[in-house]
């Protein structure tokens, strides 16, 4: 039996549309945008030279913000420095002072710190989807690889995930597949930080049991449980909470670090990762 | 019509689409999309498989482009291609002319196709329906106005 036409492209049109849809759903779930990275470098070198030339006029006219950026942080360093000072100088010659001491001048030899740190400036920071990340302008040549920390003095700004010879790409914590172990003010109770993905302003703090108090502006903190970012980075401030299912509380966090204002971010090198994740990688052993 | 018009505007339309998915951060979960407006513009003529096959691969561009998610936009703009015909039927008698498709309400359903596949697929982890919905309805409203207000400005003077 002969179709006529009009079925037959119907037909043909309905299976080409489901072929096509299949092809995307599975680009959309295999290829991850990290992996996306990798493969679209060709079309990256046109994209670059737009990011270049956008992010060299975005950065000529904020430099007035960047200055008082700077400043702030000048003095913000500067009073925490006269405060040490007048601490040290209140204190000397107690014992407790002296361990301090000799722990800081040990601290003196490089080898001895637990984290390095890596001044990178961003390309690209994209703020208008639900999967945003940024590009660096360090890669492999200056020591920054896969899964590193990226912070800023006002907060943790992302991780490491592709890694170029001079360039990285850092999914953002603006990203829904991005999360962050997070306390509250000096306390152990740690939650997951996570972007809601409705303001770039705010994220919430999950997982934090009922008897926790939380007043409005505590501040939160990384809470160094895991070996990306150091503990006790400020990340933002308490704005209220939501009680989820009677179990536990959802904080609302006012994020610290104004996200449109990322000019220059830290690369976090924890030296102990490599140990850190071989240790994780073992598998525990059945019946003891 | 010619073809060299179609292939211009095809790859101006992709190019302010870049610009727009550089430089305009309104709100993270608003999405302004411009490409659908290719697909609208295409001749009602033009065989269905061909029309297909042309949607996919701008969307695919537009992705890469972009720097977004390989197969997000070129998945909306399948299902608006797929759906193109039966629309026009449904809301105008001229179809089957080289007219420009300028009716509201075609507009308005297409990017409706569009939104619904685009949201659905990029809310993949999302459970929060209700914020998915509210997005869908900011998106149709806010490009409806300018793929109406684009095509009433310029792209009619473009195509007359």
């Amino acid at each position: 039996m002969k179709l006529p036409p009009l079925v037959f492209n119907k037909i043909v049109k309905f299976f080409l549309f489901v072929i096509l849809e299949i092809v995307c759903v599975a680009l959309i779930l295999n290829n991850s945008i990290v992996q996306q990275y990798k493969i679209m470098e060709g079309i990256r070198i046109f994209n670059s030279f737009f990011w270049t030339k956008s992010n060299n006029i975005k950065t000529y006219t904020r430099l007035r913000t960047i200055n008082k950026n700077l400043i702030e942080e000048n003095q913000r360093l500067l009073e925490q420095n006269t405060n040490l000072k007048e601490f040290i100088s209140k204190a000397q010659g107690e014992d407790r002072l002296d361990k301090v001491l000799s722990i800081i001048d040990n601290t003196q030899d490089s080898s001895l710190l637990k984290y390095d740190f890596i001044l990178a400036k961003v390309i690209k920071n994209t703020l208008n989807s639900q999967h945003n990340y940024l590009i660096i302008d360090k890669g492999l040549n200056d020591g920054v690889s896969e899964d590193l920390g990226v912070i800023t003095p006002s907060g943790a700004i992302g991780i490491t995930r592709g890694v170029g010879n001079n360039h990285s790409y850092v999914l953002s914590f603006l990203n829904e597949k991005q999360s962050i172990s997070a306390k509250i003010g000096e306390s152990d109770i740690f939650g997951t930080l996570k972007w809601d993905g409705k303001d770039i302003e705010t994220a919430t703090l999950t997982e934090i049991p009922l008897n926790i108090k939380v007043k409005k502006d505590d501040i939160v903190f990384t809470s160094g449980n895991s070996s990306f970012f150091p503990s006790n980075i400020p990340i933002g401030k308490t704005v209220g909470y939501t009680i989820s299912n009677g179990t536990h509380k959802n904080v609302i966090v006012k994020l610290l670090q104004d996200f449109r204002d990322l000019d220059y971010v830290i690369v976090v090198r924890n030296k102990a990762k490599k140990e850190i994740d071989s240790l994780s990688s073992i598998k525990p052993i059945g019946g003891v | 019509m010619s073809w060299v018009r179609y292939l211009i505007s095809g790859a101006l339309i992709l190019f302010v689409q870049f610009l727009l998915c550089e430089f305009v951060n309104i709100w993270p979960p608003l999405y302004i999309a411009i490409i659908p407006i290719f697909i609208i513009l295409l001749p009602n003529e033009l065989n269905s498989i061909s029309l297909l096959l042309l949607s996919f691969t701008i969307g695919l561009l537009t992705d890469a482009l972009s720097d977004g998610i390989l197969g997000l936009n070129a998945s909306a703009c399948c299902a608006m291609a797929y759906f193109k015909a039966p629309i026009i039927k449904m809301v105008t008698k001229y179809y089957n002319t080289n007219q420009p498709n300028s009716k509201f309400s075609y507009l308005l359903i297409s990017y409706i196709i569009f939104f619904i596949v685009y949201i659905i697929l990029d809310g993949l982890h999302s459970n929060d329906y209700l914020f998915l919905l509210i997005r869908l309805a900011v998106n149709v409203v806010v490009n409806v106005v300018l793929a109406y207000t684009l095509e009433r400005l310029w792209i009619r003077r473009l195509f007359s």
